[in-house]
């Protein structure tokens, strides 16, 4: 059966990248559909992070070529089509003199030109975002003052501002307590749901993730193994990769 | 009061001094935030060796500190990209690397130790028509990079990987600020003084962070203080017969004192 070549949002295709001689991925090939909703697990050292910058063009690889939306990462212009949201918010990072409105307006900048200012029309795609994200009555405070959970979500909206089409997200629970995580797995299932939006994130949480995802990508240096949540747990890969049985699992179905 | 007005030399050095006093917060916000304070004092050191080699070779001071101190910024930014040196160490061998030079430098030109004093600590009464000129296009050109780039630099200064997630060109951004921060500290030393110019970058800026504003109310805040600061010490320097450069400063620390005492809660 011939597959569209437009049906992909990420195409891995024999993909190595080493730290020095320390090979991270080792002759990686996968596909992330359009509009699916994916977990990147695996051990430490598996290559998830790595992976992820890849596709972020923030690393390049050894060999091997990614491309976002038929596009090769490293050719891609429009790289605003990407929303990130990453793991790290550093000390200093929180201490930045900034507020909610004004980092998620951040994520208009890398859409417009020199010289370009932002449009009404760049404004109300603000306002959307904050209003998906459900920070809009945090927009004025200091991005520092926020919870976990609420930072996270600023940085969502942040991303939607770019109005994107690929989400990507690192380890997005780090430091998130377990109500704010509910909150925010909610926030995704409608981001890809009802928005449309492709939606990949790397996480260390496979019995929280597996719960949440339609797809797992496993991956340990080389893809171990992607699928449904439930046939992977049926066929014991997780045990095997992680050396750990996974309890309470259950799609839930989004 | 305003009688101080009456002199040639008084009114270049207001007009500089204002210039200045909102510059540098402008671009001392950027480094600041991005933990990168010390540049400004790298970068004024390195500018003494434009400021020998002019006197050497008979150019305007100004223009041999913006030369140096810019390829010297070029320097410290390719070596801090290549992150084989530590980032405050690379600072580090330009300050002191740049002072050892000068210093032989100042000794091969035999000039009178005094005008060194007025560039180190800056003199409201060497303010020349020239030297006006250069500040003004300085200035021009700051705004002219500084206003279309500010939303790039708010976000590189923000997070760097993010940024190039986005596809931002970092690694010029970085180079771009920091060829202003040196353009500002060049175009600083007659007025502020190459030792002390550092302060004018950073005080105002730290000040007004102390009130938790947002990034461009706490820029804006910056510019007041700094403005208030250099405005207040140019008076104390003319009254009081002070360096100008010292009391600009020292106006700012008072500001920031009392902005610590305010926002002690």
């Amino acid at each position: 059966m011939s597959v569209d070549k437009n049906t992909y949002a990420i195409e891995v295709e024999n993909v190595t990248y080493a730290y020095g001689t320390n090979v991270v991925l080792d002759r990686l090939t996968c596909k992330i559909k359009k509009g699916s909703y994916v977990g990147i697990i695996g051990p430490n050292g598996g290559g998830k992070t790595t992976l992820l910058k890849l596709m972020l063009g923030l690393l390049q690889p050894s060999s091997g070529e990614i491309k976002i939306f038929n596009q090769s990462v490293k050719n891609l212009t429009d790289k605003y089509t990407i929303g990130y949201v990453p793991q790290r918010i550093t000390q200093e990072n929180l201490q930045f003199p900034a507020t909610v409105y004004e980092i998620v307006a951040s994520g208009v900048t890398p859409r417009l030109k020199p010289f370009e200012q932002m449009q009404d029309s760049d404004r109300k795609n603000i306002e959307a975002a904050l209003k998906i994200a459900d920070i809009s009555e945090l927009k004025d405070s200091l991005i520092g003052n926020l919870s976990g959970g609420q930072r996270q979500r600023a940085f969502v909206a942040r991303a939607l501002a770019g109005k994107p089409r690929l989400l990507l997200l690192d380890e997005p629970f780090t430091g998130v307590d377990i109500a704010s995580q509910k909150q925010f797995y909610s926030l995704l299932h409608t981001l890809n749901k009802e928005h449309g939006l492709t939606v990949v994130f790397v996480s260390h949480d496979i019995d929280i993730v597996s719960k949440e995802v339609q797809e797992l990508l496993c991956l340990n240096k080389r893809l171990v193994c992607q699928g449904s949540p439930d046939s992977i747990i049926e066929n014991n890969i997780i045990e095997n990769l992680y050396g750990k049985k996974v309890t309470h699992l259950h799609h839930n179905g989004h | 009061m305003l009688e101080i007005f009456q002199y040639d030399f008084m009114v270049r050095a207001f007009i500089a001094g204002v210039t200045i006093s909102i510059l540098a917060p402008l671009i001392g916000m950027f480094l600041v935030v991005r933990r990168y304070s010390l540049i400004a004092d790298t970068l004024s050191h390195v500018s003494l060796i434009g400021v020998a080699l002019s006197l050497i070779m008979g150019i305007h001071p100004i223009v041999g500190a913006i030369v140096t101190s810019v390829l010297a910024a070029i320097g410290m930014e390719k070596l801090r990209e290549s992150k084989k040196i530590f980032g405050e160490s690379v600072l580090a061998i330009f300050l002191s690397g740049s002072l050892a030079v000068a210093v032989i430098l100042i000794g091969l030109t035999r000039s009178s130790n005094i005008n060194f004093f007025a560039y180190l600590f800056g003199s409201i009464t060497t303010v020349s028509s020239t030297d006006l000129s250069i500040i003004a296009a300085c200035a021009i050109l700051t705004g002219i990079i500084l206003t279309p780039l500010y939303q790039q630099f708010f976000l590189t200064s923000y997070d760097e990987e993010l940024a190039q997630a986005n596809g931002l060109q970092v690694k010029l951004l970085n180079t771009t600020i920091t060829i202003l921060a040196a353009v500002v500290v060049s175009i600083s030393m007659r007025i502020v003084g190459i030792l002390l110019i550092g302060a004018l970058m950073v005080i105002p800026v730290i000040t007004a962070m102390q009130y938790r504003l947002s990034f461009t109310k706490t820029h804006i805040l910056s510019v007041i203080i700094s403005l208030c600061s250099c405005v207040i010490g140019l008076f104390l320097s003319y009254y009081l017969n002070l360096p100008s450069g010292g009391s600009i400063v020292v106006v700012s620390l008072i500001f920031f004192i009392l902005g610590m005492f305010m926002n002690r809660s």
